[in-house]
């Protein structure tokens, strides 16, 4: 037998999550929608807490998910009347730049003698152990933000098919010009130039300190 | 027609959670407290169990004012014989047993 736990506040925050499980993908709503009208089934408050971490974790992983494979796999183009995802492949890159941006802003400052954002990664590479994990795990996460970036976008905006002209087939590739998403596009290419040039300089220059 | 779908052990255990109350509709509460899985473990493996066809769910009849109706599962007819077939080769746990799963 369920013992309903009702409080103003839990239907309160039950309906707000209501509405944003309206903001997931029609795939993921109801499952979000599903997960939180179990909440009146949950006694305690940290029960509670944890079901809804859980599941919302479980849903914006999903979402994302499938955000990325209809972006990247093109199946927006498959549906009729579909605009192409221009703000989330944007939206999404802006989040992906941020570390980018971050390590190679606090770079060239360090190099022109700000060292402020520059610091907490020194601290960091101050343990040896630390700076390997770094050695490792940097460019990997750093190249790989920059070019899931880029692909995203490309993919939104670069269209290749084939059209039917004066009697023969030819191949078009179609370029949509969408400002935030050229911004994206343009800020990866050009950090991802300055990320390479400093690891070539780092690699094979004499004078190297970024 | 159902899909080939990954076999982990949790998801088996959602199986045999299913095979012991037969056809009865399921809620994600319940199964949770059952199979010891936890939101973010068990609704995947619902979505997916949904997607390839072992599963169905639906809505139940909002009876209660102020009350959000839950949504309930079962195996379809297909996704019984699937399930059975499944957990044969691992035996269900007993839920008085608490299992202990590393992977999420």
């Amino acid at each position: 037998m369920p013992r309903f736990f009702f409080t103003p506040l839990r239907i309160k925050v039950q309906s707000l999550l209501m509405r944003a499980a309206n903001a997931l993908p029609q795939e993921q709503r109801e499952w979000g929608r599903a997960m939180i009208s179990e909440l009146n089934e949950i006694n305690g408050f940290w029960r509670s807490l944890e079901w809804i971490a859980g599941g919302m974790t479980a849903m914006s992983k999903a979402a994302l998910h499938n955000i990325l494979l209809n972006i990247l796999t093109g199946a927006w183009r498959k549906r009729p009347g579909q605009k192409p995802p221009y703000a989330t492949a944007a939206g999404i890159s802006f989040v992906l730049l941020l570390a980018p941006f971050y390590f190679v802003f606090a770079s060239l400052l360090n190099q022109w003698g700000v060292p402020w954002f520059f610091t907490p990664i020194e601290h960091w590479l101050s343990r040896p152990r630390q700076a390997a994990a770094f050695n490792i795990i940097s460019p990997i996460v750093l190249l790989g933000a920059l070019i899931s970036s880029l692909l995203l976008n490309l993919a939104t905006l670069v269209s290749v098919g084939r059209e039917d002209e004066a009697g023969g087939t030819v191949s078009v590739v179609k370029l949509r010009v969408r400002s935030w998403n050229l911004v994206a596009i343009a800020l990866s290419l050009l950090l991802t130039g300055i990320l390479l040039g400093y690891a070539f300089v780092e690699n094979f220059g004499t004078q190297a300190h970024m | 027609m159902g899909r080939a779908i990954r076999l982990s052990t949790q998801t088996k255990a959602v199986l045999s959670a299913f095979l012991e109350r037969g056809g009865q509709w399921r809620y994600g509460y319940d199964l949770s407290r059952e199979t010891y899985l936890k939101a973010g473990t068990l609704y995947p493996i619902l979505m997916r169990l949904r997607d390839a066809q072992w599963l169905e769910a639906r809505w139940e009849d909002a009876n209660s004012p102020g009350r959000p109706p839950r949504h309930m599962y079962r195996l379809t007819q297909d996704g019984r014989s699937w399930a059975r077939a499944a957990t044969k080769e691992a035996p269900a746990f007993s839920s008085s047993a608490r299992p202990i799963y590393n992977e999420v």
